[in-house]
C-alpha cells in the first residue's frame, strides 16, 4: 500500500473530508491545516479511516502531524 | 486558590511528576527572564502543557499575557502588535523582544481575543480576579468539583479555552488532563474515565455521534458551548449517555467569557440555560431593555471587559449581536447571529476580513463571502470572485494572511457578480444563481 494513495483515497471517498484543493494535487509537502484547510476533527475523522488499513496506528499521532509526509512516516513505520 | 505545583495534573492521562513540572517551571523562568515586568507578552504555543506553564508562570512574574491562536499567522500578529505597543513574543518557547512601552492599563493583568481566526481580532482587557470568578460562576453552574477531572480536549486554536480551563482548574482543584489532540469516543473510551468531565464544541459532538464506538464510561459531565447546538444533537447523546448530565453553556469573550448555563434536560430548541449566578440579562428591542422578551441580548456582570467602546455599551448594558428570547422563569434561548456573522464549528468569522484580504489580490475586482449551511460546522463561507481567476494562485494569497479556519474551502468565480441598482452585490441573485437554499 502507499500511504499518500491510501489518504487521497480517504479523502476522495469521505465526505466530511472537504478540503480545499482537488484530492489529485495532494503532495507530501503540503500541510493538512495550511494548505489542505483540515481541522483537528478532520485529522481525526482521517486517523480513524485509516485505522481501518492500519490497525495498529494510535490517532494520537496525528498531534505530530504537520504535513502529509509526516502522516506518510508514521504509516511506513507500521509498515 | 491553590498553587500550581499542588494541584493534579496529567497528560493525555499520564500524571505529571513534581520533577517534570519543576522542570517546565525552570525553563519558562529562564526564557522570560529578559522582559521587564508589566510588559504585553504574546503567546502562541502548540503543546497544552507548555502553554499552561507559559501561561501560569508568565502570569505570576507580572507579564500581561494574551494567547493567541495557534494558526494565527505572522500577518495577523503584526495587526495585534500594531494596537499594543513594547509587546514580547513567545511563539513555541522562541522569544522576540519587544519594542517600545506598553500602552496596556497598570490595571489590566491578561487580554484576549474575541476570535480565533478573525483577520482584525479585538482585543478584550481583564484583570485576573474577573477570570477567576467567571470560571468560579461557571464551575459551581455545572456542579464541578475538586472530584472531577476536567479533560482539555479543544483545539488550541480555540486559545481562550484553554486559559478557561485554567482558571477552573485554579478555583476548583479538580485533575486537568491536557491532551495535544481532540479526543472523540474512540480515544476516551481507552482512558479509565472516573468523574470526568468535557467542555466540547457543537462539531467535537457531531463527530462524536457519528462514531461507531460504544461511548465510554464515567463521564459525569458534558457542557457544549462555542456555538448553538441543535436539540437532535442533544436529544442524541443524551440517549447515548444516560447517566452523563448534559449542559449546554453560552459565553462570548466580552463577556469573560461565560455568561449563561443549563442542564438540557429536553429544554426547546436554542436553549442557552439561565445567567450564571452574578451575570444580569436583558434583550433590547426597540430602544428599550426589557428582563424578558424577545431582542438583543444585554449583559451586565462584573467579568466583563474592561474596554469596551462606546458601540457596545448602552445605558451600561454590554449589547452582543445575539438575538434571543428570555422567558419569564429566566431560561434564554438562543435565535440567531446579526447579520452575516459566520459560526465556524464555534468560531466567529467576520465576511469583511476575508473580502478585505480577497480584495486586495491583484487579480480580483470584487468578491463577497456568504454564509453558507455545513453538516459538520453547522456554517462555513462560501467565497464568490469577480472576475473567473486561478483559485489556487488565490488560495496561496490568502495563505499569507488569513488563518487557516479563515481561508474558504468554497470558492466560486464568475464574470460579473449580480448588483443592484445601487451597484452592491445582489446577495440574493448570487444565491439563485449559486443556487443556494
Amino acid at each position: 500500500m502507499d500511504p499518500l494513495n491510501v489518504i487521497k483515497e480517504i479523502i476522495e471517498q469521505n465526505e466530511d473530508l472537504e478540503i480545499q484543493i482537488p484530492t489529485a494535487e495532494i503532495q507530501p509537502e503540503h500541510e493538512y491545516r495550511g494548505d489542505l484547510g483540515l481541522d483537528s476533527l478532520g485529522l481525526m475523522t482521517l486517523a480513524f479511516e485509516l485505522q481501518e488499513k492500519y490497525p495498529q496506528l494510535d490517532e494520537t499521532a496525528i498531534a505530530d502531524w504537520t504535513t502529509v509526509q509526516d502522516s506518510i512516516n508514521t504509516l511506513n513505520e507500521l509498515g | 486558590m491553590q498553587e500550581l505545583n499542588e494541584l493534579p495534573l496529567t497528560f493525555s492521562g499520564a500524571p505529571v511528576d513534581q520533577a517534570e513540572r519543576k522542570s517546565l517551571a525552570d525553563s519558562i523562568l529562564e526564557t522570560i527572564k529578559t522582559i521587564p515586568e508589566g510588559a504585553p507578552l504574546l503567546l502562541q504555543e502548540k503543546n497544552p502543557l507548555h502553554f499552561l506553564f507559559n501561561y501560569h508562570f508568565s502570569l505570576k512574574k507580572g507579564l500581561k499575557v494574551i494567547a493567541l491562536p495557534t494558526d494565527m499567522t505572522a500577518y495577523q500578529i503584526d495587526h495585534i502588535k500594531e494596537d499594543i505597543s513594547g509587546s514580547w513574543i513567545l511563539q513555541n518557547g522562541e522569544l522576540k523582544e519587544g519594542i517600545g512601552k506598553s500602552n496596556i492599563p497598570n490595571d489590566i493583568t491578561h487580554a484576549c481575543l474575541t476570535s480565533g481566526t478573525t483577520g482584525h481580532p479585538k482585543l478584550c482587557f481583564f484583570d485576573q480576579s474577573q477570570s477567576r470568578l467567571n470560571a468560579q460562576m461557571h464551575t459551581e453552574s455545572l456542579g464541578l468539583t475538586s472530584e472531577h477531572t476536567l479533560i482539555q480536549t479543544l483545539p488550541l486554536y480555540h486559545s481562550f479555552g484553554l486559559v478557561s480551563y485554567y482558571y477552573s482548574w485554579l478555583e476548583t482543584g479538580f485533575t486537568l488532563d491536557l491532551n495535544p489532540v481532540f479526543l472523540g469516543f474512540k480515544s476516551l473510551a481507552k482512558r479509565r474515565l472516573k468523574k470526568a468531565a468535557l467542555h466540547i464544541s457543537p462539531s467535537q459532538l457531531r463527530f462524536m455521534l457519528k462514531e461507531k464506538t460504544v461511548p465510554p464510561l464515567g463521564l459525569d459531565i458534558i457542557s457544549v458551548g462555542g456555538g448553538s447546538v441543535d436539540t437532535g444533537s442533544l436529544r442524541e447523546i443524551t440517549k447515548k449517555l444516560p447517566d452523563t448530565k448534559i449542559y449546554v453553556t453560552y459565553g462570548l469573550t466580552e463577556a469573560g467569557p461565560r455568561v449563561s448555563t443549563g442542564q438540557w434536560e429536553n429544554h426547546a430548541e436554542g436553549y442557552i440555560g439561565k445567567p450564571l449566578s452574578q451575570v444580569e440579562t436583558s434583550v433590547l428591542n426597540n430602544n428599550e431593555f426589557k428582563k424578558t422578551g424577545s431582542g438583543k441580548l444585554a449583559i451586565k456582570s462584573p467579568t466583563l471587559k474592561k474596554n469596551p467602546t462606546a458601540s457596545e455599551i448602552e445605558n451600561d448594558w454590554l449589547v452582543t449581536r445575539d438575538h434571543v428570547e428570555i422567558k419569564e422563569n429566566g431560561e434564554i434561548y438562543f435565535k440567531g447571529r446579526e447579520n452575516d456573522l459566520i459560526n465556524f464549528g464555534g468560531i466567529s468569522l467576520y465576511p469583511a476580513d476575508i473580502e478585505t484580504v480577497v480584495r486586495s489580490h491583484p487579480n480580483v475586482r470584487d468578491c463577497v463571502v456568504l454564509k453558507v449551511p455545513s453538516s459538520t460546522y453547522e456554517e462555513e463561507p462560501l467565497l464568490v470572485v469577480e472576475p473567473v481567476i486561478d483559485t489556487k494562485d488565490l488560495r496561496q494569497f490568502m495563505k499569507d494572511k488569513l488563518s487557516a479556519g479563515q481561508i474558504p474551502k468554497k470558492i466560486e468565480s464568475m464574470d460579473k457578480l449580480p448588483r443592484t441598482s445601487l451597484e452592491k452585490v445582489d446577495r440574493k441573485e448570487l444565491g439563485k444563481r449559486l443556487e443556494l437554499s
